[in-house]
């Protein structure tokens, strides 16, 4: 499996190029025939950014969550979730979108959902901009801990990277997958402390909530921008979700190694 | 990065006559399962007893591509060629047997497969190149050569969508070549192109023989495989029927068509439904409609015909029957048939004129006459009135694939004036015990004599 897994990453790291190539085809495919093109990329955050803030800070008059206004916090837990999703829904049909080049060319196939991975990172850093535009228009200082986002980004990516794997590699098989995975996006969305924080519910349920890998990582990135606490503060947490993450890496990888002789015959 | 990137890798060169391609046993088999569901079960775990049914695409190949070779394979559409090419190229897993390629694959499998038509000629062929696995550098230094050999001009950078087929043939066959691969493996695409282009890519061909690179096509084109090939392999049902020397696979090949042609068209005429007697008395509308059904039932005709006219006349059934009057779609090169229409009048005319045209696959016009070229005077014509006519003649068409067309207009008041016109109404095959070059084959006599000894 560890063989399998290195064997998979020297693949990623020999196909770079394509990769990247790929990924900003996939970003301007998006913007291709409109008139604003990428401008689009910066707008769709800043729009959401915006109705958030109007309606919790003007309008709901949420008070404050640990003396940071609500928009900041909400973003800040926000970012990451969208990125998640991004990623699930753009690549759970993304071999099947691919049938041409996978029944035609010998195309690495493995390389696709990192492709979409790369792709989504793009809006990612965009947010990641306005978020700090926020941070700074409300006073908050900017602090070392902001260099934990990396680490907390690759997380994301590594975990979803596995999900990603194994979601297009069923995909091919069973259609239904897509909708799965879209309906997944929603229900995560709110059982992940996003919208509300961990502390309002009882400790039992705590202790569940926690266990969603999603949370380390809408955590992480709270407390990276925000809270500025090291991830070494919880290493149990952070035990946790690696001990997680490698598993549905390996088992995602194992997946699509499986079903990856058979996608030409199916397509 | 230096430019002999670009050259021909030499892994092998010098090394003699090591097999570039060599299967053992190849077989591929696909597994027809009653539910999705059991497909991934048996795919994630093997040892989960699942119901399949067995298609078998190629049973027990085995041949070998000697390093610097070209190579044809022929078959009828079906036998399992592109399979074979695929599990070549490595797109397909075969289920069993060993195969072995030594070398890197340029395929062109079909036209402009990774080609987003999107995006400008120039992006797409840096993403060519990079599914073919160069880097940047590596494309950069064969970019010229792929825009030269293209020839598309000041299309390179526009989206490939608004590219002709011919032009996209021309990019992507282009890329497939001049990344220089150690073997390159061409299905069809090839047809598409125009003549000049199609020059163009057997010079490639022949300078790629020079430099020992090994090429493997998939043509219907037996002109092509005699002419380029040194060896070929006839695939039939999946099996690997013959593998020899180009001209005689080909000779069997064509063995192979004509004999299956004859027990094919025995077949049908046991199936022809008697002649119905009754439709003299039927209602001529009623009558009309039995025949065009008659018509449909003896042959296949083209759903994508071209068919306009003004509607006076409708051309109601037509057909192709051999000396004995049964219906043929499958000819033999040199025997005599009717090629039959039937017109009706749908207002009165005078003098309609009826034509029919044979074309080759590629739209050129081979043969064809009417009654107008022939000096008949067709005469009158009263609404509701069916005029049928038939073209007796010998076919001497090479064997190929052809398509014909039929017609039926007048001169009104000096204008000629269609009524209705059926183009690529019907295919039709020609089938000939040998081969012969061009378009047709008059019946060659060779007479040998040896007039004495000169000193």
């Amino acid at each position: 499996m560890v063989k399998d897994l290195v064997a998979t990453m020297r693949l990623l790291q020999r196909n770079r190029q394509l990769i990247l190539g790929m990924a900003k085809r996939e970003v301007t495919m998006q913007y291709t025939g409109s008139l604003l093109g990428v401008v689009w990329t910066f707008i769709h955050p800043l729009v959401l950014i915006a109705v958030f803030w109007f309606v919790f800070s003007v309008g709901f008059k949420t008070r404050p969550m640990n003396n940071v206004p609500f928009v900041v916090w909400l973003t800040a837990g926000m970012m990451p979730w969208f990125l998640f999703a991004d990623i699930m829904t753009g690549s759970v049909g993304i071999v099947v979108a691919h049938t041409n080049l996978i029944k035609k060319t010998l195309f690495p196939s493995e390389i696709l959902p990192p492709v979409k991975i790369a792709a989504s990172l793009a809006t990612h850093a965009i947010f990641l901009g306005l978020l700090l535009g926020l941070l700074l228009l409300q006073g908050i200082s900017l602090s070392w801990y902001l260099l934990q986002f990396f680490y907390y980004c690759l997380c994301l990516c590594l975990f979803s990277l596995g999900l990603a794997w194994m979601c297009s590699a069923l995909n091919v098989f069973v259609r239904d997958i897509t909708h799965i995975v879209g309906v997944a996006i929603q229900v995560g969305f709110w059982i992940t402390p996003i919208f509300w924080d961990l502390q309002i519910m009882p400790g039992r349920v705590q202790f569940l909530l926690k266990l969603n890998p999603m949370y380390y990582i809408v955590q992480g990135y709270r407390d990276s921008f925000i809270y500025q606490t090291g991830f070494w503060c919880h290493p149990l947490q952070t035990a946790y979700f690696w001990t997680v993450c490698l598993l549905v890496l390996a088992g995602g990888m194992y997946i699509f190694k499986r079903l990856k002789p058979q996608f030409a015959d199916v397509l | 990065m230096s430019s002999d990137t670009c050259s021909p890798s030499s892994n092998f060169s010098g090394t003699g006559r090591a097999a570039a391609i060599e299967l053992k046993r190849i077989g591929k088999v696909y597994r027809v399962y009653n539910r999705q569901i059991d497909r991934i079960r048996d795919a994630l775990f093997p040892a989960s007893r699942v119901q399949y049914r067995k298609y078998h695409a190629l049973a027990d190949v085995s041949l070998q591509v000697e390093q610097g070779q070209t190579v044809g394979i022929i078959g009828r559409n079906g036998s399992g060629k592109s399979t074979l090419l695929q599990v070549i190229c490595g797109i397909l897993q075969p289920s069993s047997g060993q195969l072995e390629v030594r070398g890197r694959i340029s395929a062109l499998l079909e036209l402009g497969a990774g080609f987003n038509p999107e995006f400008t000629g120039r992006e797409n062929v840096y993403f060519n190149g990079a599914i073919l696995g160069l880097s940047r550098e590596e494309i950069d230094a064969c970019f010229t050569d792929i825009e030269s050999f293209a020839g598309i001009g000041e299309f390179i950078d526009r989206p490939v969508k608004t590219y002709s087929s011919g032009m996209y043939v021309r990019l992507a066959f282009a890329v497939a070549i001049n990344v220089r691969p150690d073997i390159l493996i061409v299905d069809e695409a090839l047809s598409v192109g125009d003549t000049l282009f199609q020059a163009r890519c057997f010079a490639k061909f022949r300078e790629f023989q020079e430099q020992g690179v090994t090429i493997l096509f998939v043509t219907h084109s037996m002109d092509l495989i005699t002419k380029y090939c040194s060896r070929a392999f006839l695939l039939e049902k999946g099996h690997l029927l013959h593998a020899g020397p180009a001209k005689d696979v080909v000779d069997a090949y064509n063995r192979m068509l004509v004999e299956q042609s004859a027990t094919e068209d025995a077949r049908k005429a046991e199936e022809r439904p008697q002649p119905e007697r009754e439709e003299e008395q039927m209602d001529p509308a009623a009558a009309l409609m039995a025949h065009q059904k008659k018509s449909e039932q003896e042959f296949r005709f083209n759903p994508d015909e071209n068919r306009y006219g003004n509607g006076k006349a409708e051309i109601i059934r037509v057909g192709i029957y051999d000396e004995e009057g049964n219906p043929r779609q499958t000819l033999h090169h040199g025997r005599v048939y009717d090629i039959v229409m039937e017109v009706v009048a749908r207002e009165d005319l005078v003098n309609p004129i009826l034509a029919y045209t044979i074309k080759d696959a590629k739209g050129f016009d081979l043969s064809g006459t009417n009654t107008f070229f022939h000096d008949i005077d067709t005469g009158r014509m009263r609404a509701g009135e069916v005029l049928r006519t038939v073209f007796r003649q010998r076919i001497l068409l090479v064997a190929g694939s052809y398509l014909i067309s039929f017609g039926c207009a007048a001169f009104e008041a000096g204008e000629y004036v269609v009524y209705d016109r059926r183009y690529d109404l019907m295919t039709l095959d020609v089938v000939s015990s040998r081969q012969s070059v061009g378009l047709f084959d008059p019946d060659v006599e060779i007479a040998l004599s040896r007039p004495g000894v000169s000193r």
